[in-house]
This record gives C-alpha cells, sequence and structure tokens, in this order.
C-alpha cells in the first residue's frame, strides 16, 4: 500500500502525459522541417507559414473535437465528412431561397438578417442530425458504427440533390454547386481569425465541460464501461444525445467555415474524408476507441501534430500537401497509437517474428523501396544540401557531391533491400555478441553498397559506353579542360548505329561530338537532342541540311555546330 | 494416493508491478498427486502466483520447476503443452461463441476435409458437461448463460485438456451449495485420475473439507505450508489475516421501524421462454432499519428480483411496487435512484466499476450533483466527499486520486456501496455483495452493513452462501424458479430449512 501512494505522487508524471509527449512531437517536427527544407520557408516566413498552418488546424480542430467526445463517450462518428458537405450546402441553399438575386453574382453584400439566417438554420439542421444518431442508436439500437455509416453515404448525395433542385427553381438551371459571391464570405475565406478565434473559444468551452462538469464525468463514465453507468443512475440515452448533436453541431459550423474557404458550395467534394481526419486527430491526441479515455487537450494538440506533419512534409518533398495527405495521416496514426501504448507491447518477441512477421518485413521495406522511388532522390538531397550549406560555411568547401547519382528505382531498390536484411537480422536467433557483430558486419554492407552503386554505376555504364563508341569506329579522348571529345570523322556511321548509341553518348557527358564525313542524315539528328552536355558539333562533309541543323538549334540553342 | 516428491517447485519467486511487490520471495512446493490448497486474503499474491503458473505472466523473479525441470512459460499455450490448465476467477469465455465452442477453443476439432466438425465437439461437450453434471446445451451461447454455468463451462474446458495440473482459482465464488457439491464430487473423481490440484480460496469450510495440505500467503509472503491434519479453521484464519476474526450474530438487537417498501404480487415475465416468467407473484415488506436477506439457487430469480425494485429489469414488471405508501413505476436506474433506491450489482468489474476513472471519480459518480455548483464541478467539495465516503466506510486506498484498479476486491466492493450512501438511499439493494472477496475484507462488510441497518436503512441483501444470509439477516425470503418458496423470522432459520425451501419445485 504504501508503495502505491508512492506511485500515485509521481513528480514525473507530467512528463509521462500523453499531451507532453504531443507537444514535444510537434516542436521536433517544426525543427526538422525548418532545417530539412532547402528553402527554409519557416524561417523565412514563418508568419504566412504560421497562419496557413493555424488555418488548417482551426477548421479541422473544429469538428475533431466532436469526434473525440463522441469517441470518449464510447461511440464513433463516421458521418462528419459529410455533415460538412450537408450543412455547407444547407447554409448556401438557404442563401440561395432567401436572396436569389444577391447571389446571382455581383459584389453586392447579401442583407446581415439573411446571412444570420442561413447560419442559424445550418446550425439547426447540424442538431436535427446529431439527433436523428441518437434516435438511431439509442431507440432503434443501431451500433453508432453503422448508424453513422448511413449517413456517412446518404446525406453527401441528398446535399448534392437539393443543390441540383434548389438551383433548377432559382436560377433557372440545374447546377451541382452553388457559387457565394458576397464580399464578406471572401473576407472569411481569406482570415485566419475567424476559424481559430471559433476554434479556441469551441476548444475551451469542450475542455471545461469534459474536464469540469456532471455532463462531462458522466461522458467518461458513459464511455469507460456503458452498463455500469446506467445502473449508477446516469442517463446514458441523454447523454449520447448530447454526444452526437455536439459532434454535428461542430461539423456544421465546419461546414459553414469550409464553404466560406471556397467561396462555392459543391455537395460532390466538399468535407470527402474529413471524417477519417477528424478521427485520426482524436486518436493521435490519446483517445481510445474503447472510450472513457482522451481529453480535448490532448485532441487539439493531435489536430495541430497532424497539420505539421502534413505541411512539413510537403515542404520538405516540394509537392502539393494533398498528395501525400492521406499517407501520412495513416502512417502517423500508426505511429502516434503504437508508440503511446509501448507498455502493451513490452514482453513481446519482436514485431519481425513468425511467418507474420515475415510478411510484416517485406512489407515494410516494399513500401520504404516505393517511398524512396517516390520521393527519395529530393529527400536525400534535402539533409545532403543541408550538410554542404554548413560545410561551406564552416571550412569553405563541400564534402560529397550535392546530389546522389543513383536513379529512382536503383535507390528504392538499395532501400527495400537494406531494410529487408535487418529485419531478417532482427528475427535470426543469434546470441548478443554474434548478434552485435552481425550488426556492424551488415551495416558496413549497406553502405558498401551504397556507395558501390553510388560510384560503380556510373563507372560501368561509362565501360559499357565506351565499348560501344569504340565498336561503331568512334574514338574517345578526355581533353586538357576534362572535357570530353568523341570522333566518327571519317567512319561510315549511318543513322541507325547513331540512334543505338544515344543513351551511350548520354553516358560519357560527350561535350564535343565529330560526325565529319559520316553517312549520317537529318533523321540522326534527332538523337543527339537529348545531348545536354553537348557544346560543339562538327557536322561537315554530311548530307545533314539547314533543316536538320534548325531542330538541333532549337533543342541545344547553345550548340555551336560547324557544317 | 499423493506422493513426496514434490511436482511443482517454487523457489523464491519475486513478482513485481508498478508500485507494488505482488510476491516477495514466495517459496514451497507441491506434491505429485495432491489436492493443495493455497489460502490468503485478496491481494495476498495467490492470484498472481498461478498467473506465473499458467503464463499468463512470463516474467518474474525466481525459479519455477514441474517435474525438477526448471520452465517459465511464455505464453498459456507452453503451459497448456506442459500438462497444466488453470480456471481462472474472472471467466475468459467468449461470450457470443456456444458453450462446445468456448470448450474447445484454440483446439477445434476438424473434419478430415479440415472443417470445423461442430457435431463431434457438441457431442464431446456434451459429454463432458454430463460429467459435470449439468444440463448446459452446448449449442448455447455463453452469453445466455448465469455466471454460475459458465463457470461450468471453464471446468469442461480445463478437463478437456487432460491436464496433470490443474489450478483452480476461487472456483466456487459464483456457484450455489448444491453446484460446490456437485464440483467436489468432480475434484475427487479427478484426484483418483491422479490429477494434481492447486486449489486457490478463501473459503476455510472448502479448503477443510478435501485438501492434502495447505499453503497460506498473506501480502506476498509465504507464510506456512502445512498438512491439513497439523491446523484448525481458527489458526488458519489467524495466519491468513494476521489477527482473529470475531464472529458474532449481526442482527442482535436491531428495531426495525416502519414498512419503506411494499411488494405486492410482483411478476417479470419471461418473453419466449418455456417458464414464461422470470418471477412469479412475489410479495414482501421492508421495513427500516431491517436487513432482508433473499437465498436461492442460481437461476432462481434473485438478481431479477433487484433489477425490478431498481428499474432495470429486462422486461417490465407486473404488480405493484410501493415505497413509503407511494406506488412507483421505475423506467430506468435513474428514477430508482432519485426515488431514493440504490443497487449495488452482483458483477463488479462488467456492472459496477469505471476502470478509467480514479477512486475519487467512482465514488462520486451517483451524485456529483452535491459537489457541483450550476453543473461545475468543484474539485475541492468533490475531494471532500470522496475522503468523506472513504473514511466512514475505511476504504483501504493509497489516497482519491488511485487507480480504482489498484484495489482489493473488498475494497471496489466498498467504493461501490460508498458511491450508493452518497445518494442517500432509503432502500439499499445489495446483490451478492460479497462475492470474490476475502475474509477480512468480509466481516468487514458485515459490520457496514449492520451499521447502515442500525442508521434505518432498508436492505435487501442476496448471497450465494446460506451462513451469510444467516449471520446478516433479520428475515429471509427463499426463492426456487421465481416463486417465493418460504419466509424465515430470525431464529426459525437453519441452512437446511432453507436449502429445503430452495429445492421445493412445486407450490
Amino acid at each position: 500500500m504504501a508503495d502505491l501512494s508512492a506511485g500515485a505522487r509521481d513528480p514525473l508524471r507530467f512528463l509521462r502525459r500523453h499531451e507532453t509527449g504531443l507537444l514535444l512531437a510537434i516542436v521536433l517536427v517544426i525543427g526538422l522541417t525548418t532545417l530539412l527544407d532547402s528553402q527554409h520557408n519557416y524561417w523565412r516566413d514563418p508568419w504566412t507559414n504560421g497562419v496557413q498552418i493555424m488555418r488548417q488546424t482551426s477548421l479541422l480542430g473544429i469538428f475533431a473535437i466532436g469526434s473525440a467526445i463522441v469517441i470518449i463517450s464510447g461511440g464513433i462518428d463516421l458521418s462528419s465528412g459529410s455533415v460538412i458537405c450537408f450543412s455547407g450546402t444547407i447554409c448556401a441553399t438557404l442563401l440561395l431561397l432567401l436572396a436569389p438575386e444577391r447571389m446571382r453574382g455581383g459584389d453586392a453584400p447579401i442583407d446581415l438578417w439573411v446571412l444570420t439566417l442561413a447560419i442559424a438554420g445550418t446550425l439547426v439542421v447540424g442538431f436535427l442530425i446529431g439527433s436523428l444518431h441518437a434516435w438511431l442508436i439509442t431507440v432503434v439500437k443501431l451500433p453508432p458504427f453503422i448508424a453513422t455509416l448511413a449517413t456517412l453515404v446518404g446525406l453527401r448525395s441528398l446535399a448534392w440533390a437539393i443543390c441540383e433542385n434548389v438551383t433548377k427553381a432559382t436560377l433557372g438551371g440545374r447546377s451541382s454547386q452553388i457559387q457565394i459571391f458576397d464580399p464578406r464570405f471572401r473576407y472569411l475565406a481569406t482570415s485566419v481569425w475567424i476559424p481559430a478565434v471559433i476554434f479556441a473559444v469551441l476548444a475551451v468551452c469542450a475542455w471545461v465541460m469534459l474536464s469540469r462538469t456532471v455532463l462531462g464525468r458522466h461522458l467518461y463514465a458513459l464511455g469507460g464501461n456503458e452498463e455500469a453507468a446506467r445502473l449508477s443512475g446516469v442517463r446514458t440515452d441523454r447523454l449520447k444525445w448530447f454526444a452526437y448533436c455536439f459532434s454535428a453541431i461542430l461539423s456544421s459550423i465546419a461546414g459553414i467555415l469550409y464553404i466560406c474557404e471556397v467561396s462555392v458550395a459543391d455537395p460532390q467534394t466538399l468535407g470527402m474524408g474529413y471524417e477519417l481526419n477528424a478521427i485520426a486527430a482524436a486518436v493521435v491526441g490519446g483517445c481510445s476507441l474503447q472510450g472513457g479515455l482522451g481529453t480535448v487537450e490532448g485532441t487539439v494538440l493531435g489536430t495541430i501534430f497532424l497539420r505539421t506533419v502534413i505541411d512539413g512534409v510537403a515542404k520538405v518533398i516540394k509537392t502539393g500537401s494533398k498528395v501525400y495527405e492521406g499517407l501520412i495521416v495513416g502512417v502517423v496514426v500508426v505511429f502516434a497509437v503504437a508508440l503511446s501504448q509501448t507498455g502493451k507491447l513490452r514482453g513481446r518477441e519482436g514485431f519481425f517474428a513468425g511467418p507474420l512477421g515475415l510478411v510484416a518485413a517485406i512489407n515494410v521495406s516494399l513500401f520504404a523501396g516505393v517511398m524512396a522511388v517516390l520521393v527519395g532522390p529530393t529527400f536525400v538531397a534535402a539533409p545532403i544540401e543541408l550538410l554542404n550549406d554548413v560545410t561551406k560555411r564552416l571550412i569553405g568547401t563541400t564534402l560529397i557531391k550535392g546530389q546522389t547519382t543513383l536513379s529512382a528505382p536503383v535507390l528504392g531498390v538499395w532501400v527495400a533491400c537494406s531494410l529487408f536484411a535487418l529485419f531478417l537480422l532482427a528475427r535470426s536467433s543469434l546470441r548478443t555478441r554474434n548478434r552485435n557483430l552481425a550488426r556492424v558486419i551488415l551495416g558496413l554492407a549497406i553502405f558498401g553498397v551504397y556507395f558501390a552503386l553510388d560510384f560503380g554505376l556510373p563507372a560501368y555504364q561509362m565501360h559499357r559506353a565506351t565499348v560501344a563508341v569504340e565498336n561503331a569506329g568512334g574514338k574517345i579522348e578526355t581533353q586538357a579542360n576534362g572535357d570530353v571529345r568523341v570522333e566518327f570523322a571519317g567512319t561510315a556511321l549511318d543513322d541507325v548505329t547513331l540512334k543505338s548509341l544515344g543513351d551511350s553518348l548520354r553516358s560519357l557527358h560527350v561535350a564535343e561530338l565529330s560526325l565529319a564525313g559520316t553517312n549520317v542524315t537529318d533523321d540522326g539528328m534527332d538523337s543527339l537532342a537529348t545531348l545536354t552536355t553537348l557544346k560543339r558539333l562538327d557536322l561537315s562533309r554530311t548530307k545533314v541540311d539547314r533543316g536538320g541543323t534548325r531542330t538541333l538549334g532549337r533543342a541545344l540553342p547553345d550548340l555551336d555546330i560547324t557544317q | 494416493m499423493p506422493s513426496d516428491v514434490p511436482l511443482i517447485s517454487i523457489e523464491n519467486v519475486t513478482k513485481r508491478f508498478p508500485g507494488v511487490v505482488a510476491l516477495d520471495g514466495v517459496t514451497f512446493d507441491v506434491r505429485a498427486g495432491e489436492f493443495h490448497a493455497v489460502v490468503g486474503e485478496n491481494g495476498a499474491g495467490k492470484s498472481t502466483l498461478m498467473k506465473i503458473f499458467s503464463g499468463v505472466i512470463p516474467d518474474f523473479e525466481g525459479t519455477l520447476r514441474i517435474d525438477g525441470q526448471e520452465v517459465r512459460f511464455a505464453n498459456t499455450r507452453k503451459a497448456e503443452a506442459a500438462g497444466i490448465s488453470i480456471i481462472h476467477q474472472e471467466l475468459n469465455l467468449v461470450e457470443d461463441l456456444s458453450a462446445a465452442a468456448n470448450v474447445f477453443l484454440g483446439r477445434e476439432r476438424r473434419t478430415a476435409l479440415g472443417l470445423l466438425d461442430d457435431r463431434a465437439m457438441q457431442r464431446a461437450a456434451a459429454t463432458l458437461f454430463a460429467e459435470l453434471e449439468c444440463n448446459i446445451r452446448p449449442d448455447q451461447p455463453v452469453r445466455r448463460l448465469r455466471v454460475g454455468d459458465q463457470q461450468l463451462v471453464e471446468i469442461a474446458k480445463a478437463l478437456s485438456q487432460d491436464a496433470s495440473i490443474l489450478i483452480m482459482d476461487e472456483p466456487t465464488s459464483a456457484l450455489t451449495e448444491s453446484e460446490v457439491e456437485r464440483l467436489f464430487r468432480i475434484i475427487e473423481r479427478l484426484l483418483a485420475r491422479g490429477v494434481t490440484i492447486v486449489y486457490i480460496s478463501h473459503k476455510l469450510d472448502e479448503v477443510f473439507r478435501r485438501s492434502d495440505r495447505i499453503t497460506v500467503l498473506r501480502d506476498g509472503k509465504h507464510v506456512r505450508t502445512m498438512a491439513r491434519s497439523e491446523t484448525r479453521p481458527r489458526e488458519l484464519t489467524h495466519l491468513m489475516v494476521g489477527r482473529e476474526i470475531s464472529s458474532f450474530h449481526h442482527a442482535e438487537g436491531r428495531a426495525p421501524g416502519e414498512v419503506v417498501l411494499d411488494v405486492k404480487s410482483l411478476s417479470l415475465p419471461w418473453t419466449g421462454h418455456a417458464r414464461a416468467w422470470r418471477l412469479r407473484n412475489v410479495s414482501f415488506r421492508l421495513r427500516r432499519g431491517e436487513v432482508l436477506g433473499v437465498a436461492g439457487l442460481m437461476g432462481a430469480g434473485r438478481t431479477e428480483l433487484l433489477e425490478c425494485l431498481f428499474g432495470t429489469s429486462p422486461e417490465p414488471p407486473v404488480g405493484q411496487i410501493v415505497l413509503e405508501g407511494k406506488e412507483v413505476h421505475f423506467a430506468s436506474p435513474a428514477d430508482a435512484k432519485r426515488a431514493g433506491v440504490a443497487l449495488v450489482t452482483e458483477d463488479r468489474k462488467r456492472l459496477g466499476l469505471f476502470p478509467q476513472l480514479n477512486v475519487r471519480e467512482n465514488i462520486t459518480v451517483c451524485m456529483l450533483e452535491e459537489a457541483a455548483t450550476a453543473s461545475l464541478i468543484s474539485a475541492r467539495k468533490e475531494r471532500h466527499a470522496a475522503r468523506e465516503s472513504i473514511a466512514l466506510l475505511n476504504i483501504k486506498t493509497p489516497g482519491t486520486e488511485a487507480a480504482i484498479t489498484g484495489l482489493s476486491g473488498g475494497n471496489q466492493q466498498k467504493a461501490i456501496i460508498a458511491r450508493w450512501l452518497r445518494t442517500r438511499p432509503k432502500v439499499l439493494l445489495l446483490d451478492d455483495p460479497t462475492r470474490g472477496v476475502d475474509v477480512g475484507a468480509k466481516a468487514e462488510l458485515y459490520r457496514v452493513i449492520d451499521r447502515l441497518c442500525r442508521e434505518g436503512l432498508g436492505i435487501i441483501v442476496t448471497s450465494s452462501e446460506l451462513p451469510e444470509l444467516i449471520t446478516l439477516c433479520d428475515r429471509i425470503l427463499v426463492l426456487c424458479e421465481g416463486r417465493l418458496t418460504g419466509t424465515f423470522e430470525r431464529g426459525e432459520f437453519t441452512e437446511q430449512a432453507l436449502m429445503e425451501a430452495a429445492t421445493r419445485r412445486e407450490l
């Protein structure tokens, strides 16, 4: 008993909290992004980037809190994406019905009472949807997953139907979307403060509600043990009603903000798949899908973490954040939840034991390989550039080449094979001493293979190119300034052979090429157009005429052609 | 016949959990073919020890030898392969699978084609159930079975594994007297077959009934191992709790007041069941300051009766319930709570505890309103309320913020009673309140019940142990198959008379 009390008053408990871990993770992600991003956007322009992330976080956070509360109460709300879509459409529809002439275009502002009515109406719709969920779950006794799955698919199509019919009735033509021209909406689209303030206010309200009120405590009790809560005289059905309404109304608020952002209500795409991001944010934030666990502050941090990771990856690999968003969310959820329950994993034999482990090792290696093919070269480039930057400043020179010469597929295969070898080692039943030795050897082997590929592959290509050129009768010489000169002068080289030599000449980085007196014609000039390193070309005594050189000149404008 | 060869020997086994030493250098051995009882209060480390035997806990300090071989089971399958089977106190059944599927879970019989052979499994399960003298239908989902029958499914599962060592962790905690008799007949048969039985219990009558040797654990330490003939129950109790327990009749000198609850021909329908009624024409009165016991075998309708009084019966009851002169119809436990009725449920883990909430939150959950102004909880008032309850019922906890799951069964039960006392009920319903609670805590619960009764509370208590009702109650109602088959005043009741009423089928 004495030992227990020591455990309860743990001075370091703050550090062990899920929220603290998330906060540190967010700082780490921001730091890494600043360092690895070759343009250092976060450093140069923290304001714009901060505002951008804050805007995204606020929009996602508003309905993620709703999802979190449903999850804490032991349910699940799959419908938030569709509720966003439906309420956005309803808001636009109400505007269209109340002020049709203003919605046809122009900058004339919509009357304030119309706006207020439309927004109020949308929130009422949110309440009605939440009540529908509660009724389906507590009275019809559907599992929450099924009830909200039904509205997830149903509401989107209802929104579309409403949209088409209302546009036909008011604007005269069927349309699957409703444009909004009101300047106040435009203002909302660019403002970060309005979503941020709404988010902050809702988060504080939800936090007080969950941690300081009877209602909140009963929600935890309901999620922790529903039967016990009911038998403790808690009105569980009303609590569920509250939780689903809260979630749906927050989604409605998000729906209004989302139609502002794009100034159009498009039921086909609005809020598509957002429910999963919201659930992911809640789960990353420490909510358990079994219910009874989770906090508002955790969910807020989970949302920020998700958005910073998405934004960070987009900054580093320089593609639109939309492309990899789903992938990142998936990976983050797996890691965050796995790391937060390390206690459960202890005592396992290892992640890659047994037949399932073998397949998992293949899975992970393949995934890493594919990722290396997709983003590898740029991703490898980022830290190398950073290192070069540092060394240049410190010692005035760079230590390594700025880019890996490995092509994406080779890099991918290397990554996949290396990882797989590491996993196989982890599976093996070697004893500790042998295992450490094997680790060292394998590590050396992996880097050995990398450098062998990085230096050997170009060398091998060079060798093959040399042989091919020499077989065709060409002579290769490297000049004093390092330029490569290839001489075919006087040989019987024709267009077909020249075409087959295209790749070889490219591998040689040829700078000067002499085709004087060969049989090449205009047709062969196409195969030279890809030689970006070519500076001088000798075409004297060939059948190439002006037309051929003109096309070549267009592809390689700096080329100096002798005829 | 038990030999002198140690089959299991435990040497210096220590197991630490965060903050607690569950086992502290425990050393003893179990001989081949003996009935070895392990006794100790809850929290003495009995269950932890058994989890080590059965591979549920793979990491511990010290050595465990089976047949002289040092072993360390990484999981339950490895333990089963070594011939050890365990019947856990908390049942481990898949509720939606049939009884037969549960018996063969993980070792399913297959046909030549590799498909499940349900027929063979059901036949084998039926044979096992017949051996256990129970009439569980093998194809019935376990969810539909009462706790007592579910435990028999667990026992059948262990039997089906042909285990050479059978560990039973409080196997009788949910059984009626006749089921206990049946269990001991089975144990006798198993011993004759040469099976070694390690029997964990805190019920001394069971321990003294058959065991060859008895090991006493207290606070994670080994106290003594002795032959049954060398000791007496009184001495054993003393060793277990470190103090003498006075057994006295609690009911002396109580003075019941006016009628607080009047139940008139209460019936509870049972749609789609051959019996048609879970309860039929039950009438009784409860007075202020009285403890009314409800006795009966499994399925007699004890729990259902309390559920009717608390507004949580599976179907709406028929008949009249009059609380303090007013007829009441409770649609939900919330209604019952507001009217002043409180129910402490039978299955603490499933129906009572909130495992994620701490001790304070578990105690205040029913009456949070008293600690809140305008729905906003005052942390100070709430902690004060929790401390008051902890002191009132003498709940042993490291503090108000400790995890409820870290408390012993008896203290968890007290926390749940405390939760309900905060609602200031007029009628307190206790459904088998001492199930899974050790001897010392039991005595303390009896004292608590007695005190509450003397303070003017009307209490209805059910129990599967007749001696418990006899020491505790002023009057005892006996149910048999949903009918009231006897009402006994204090002085009239003997175990014999109660058992007769509980098995009286026709009336």
